[in-house]
């Protein structure tokens, strides 16, 4: 078994990437909150979701954090009336994407703090090895 | 002698104590997965008292008893603030006070360990 603290900031590290998956699809939403489509009636873009699982590393032989998938979301789309866009289906209907920004900024300040409290264990666990560590010094 | 067995029981603790900062990163990475239960480590008095005193060796035929693995340390489900619909029973800001107390346990640990370590060292040098 390899020492604990090594794998606390192994699974610290696993779950800031998690986190900063998690971003990049937060900005993605973000980023497409108006992208309709580009053939009349079609589909616009649709809102992404991403699922976390609790795996087991054996290399490392602790339990750390992945990104099982990544979905779209299954909420109807927002639909608009205005006949002169180019995405608009016979009765001048256009489809916008159904993403609600203020959903994606709860997401965000989610994420964010996630983010911070891995980052803290990962400091805090670095703190306690150079404490042990320093034990050598100064004696 | 007993200032060895000091080193052997700090030794223990500072073991300990890292693998319930383990536990606690692990709580904390998991804070937003569906369904997952917040865990925690044995208490260090309920893992001292588990250990069962070694049997003395007195003769060479004697075979000498190996204590206990400190890595066996069980984990338990912890009794959490609250449970998410989401089936998540982790609380980043109860995680968070853990680990400030793991961190300052450690320091303690570390620092009654240079303390002794200083002593021992100035009655070797003489």
């Amino acid at each position: 078994m390899s020492d604990p603290l090594k794998i606390s900031q192994s699974i610290a590290a696993a779950g800031l990437d998690a986190q900063s998956h998690r971003m990049r699809i937060i900005a993605e939403n973000m980023a497409n909150s108006q992208s309709t489509a580009s053939t009349p009636g079609g589909d616009p873009y649709a809102r992404k979701t991403i699922m976390f699982s609790n795996d087991f590393d054996e290399a490392l032989g602790a339990n750390v954090i992945g990104v099982e998938q990544i979905g779209t979301d299954k909420a109807p789309f927002r639909i608009e009336r205005n006949p002169s866009h180019p995405a608009a289906d016979a009765n001048g209907n256009v489809k916008y994407p159904n993403v609600n920004m203020l959903v994606e900024m709860a997401d965000m300040r989610e994420a964010n703090r996630s983010y911070e409290a891995n980052l803290q264990m990962m400091k805090q666990s670095r703190a306690m090895v150079m404490s042990t560590v320093d034990l050598l010094r100064s004696t | 002698m007993s200032s060895i067995y000091l080193f052997n029981i700090a030794s223990q603790r500072s073991n300990w104590l890292s693998l319930r900062q383990e536990a606690i990163t692990g709580n904390i990475t998991h804070a937003n997965t569906p369904g997952y239960a917040a865990r925690d480590v044995q208490p260090f008095e309920a893992v001292m008292q588990s250990e069962q005193l070694a049997v003395a060796t007195s003769d060479p035929g004697h075979v000498a008893q190996s204590t206990r693995p400190v890595d066996g340390i069980a984990e338990t489900h912890e009794d959490s603030w609250q449970v998410y619909n989401s089936g998540n029973s982790v609380s980043i800001e109860k995680e968070l006070v853990k680990a400030g107390e793991v961190s300052g346990a450690y320091a303690l640990n570390n620092g009654v360990v240079k303390a002794f370590h200083r002593m021992l060292l100035t009655s070797a040098k003489g």
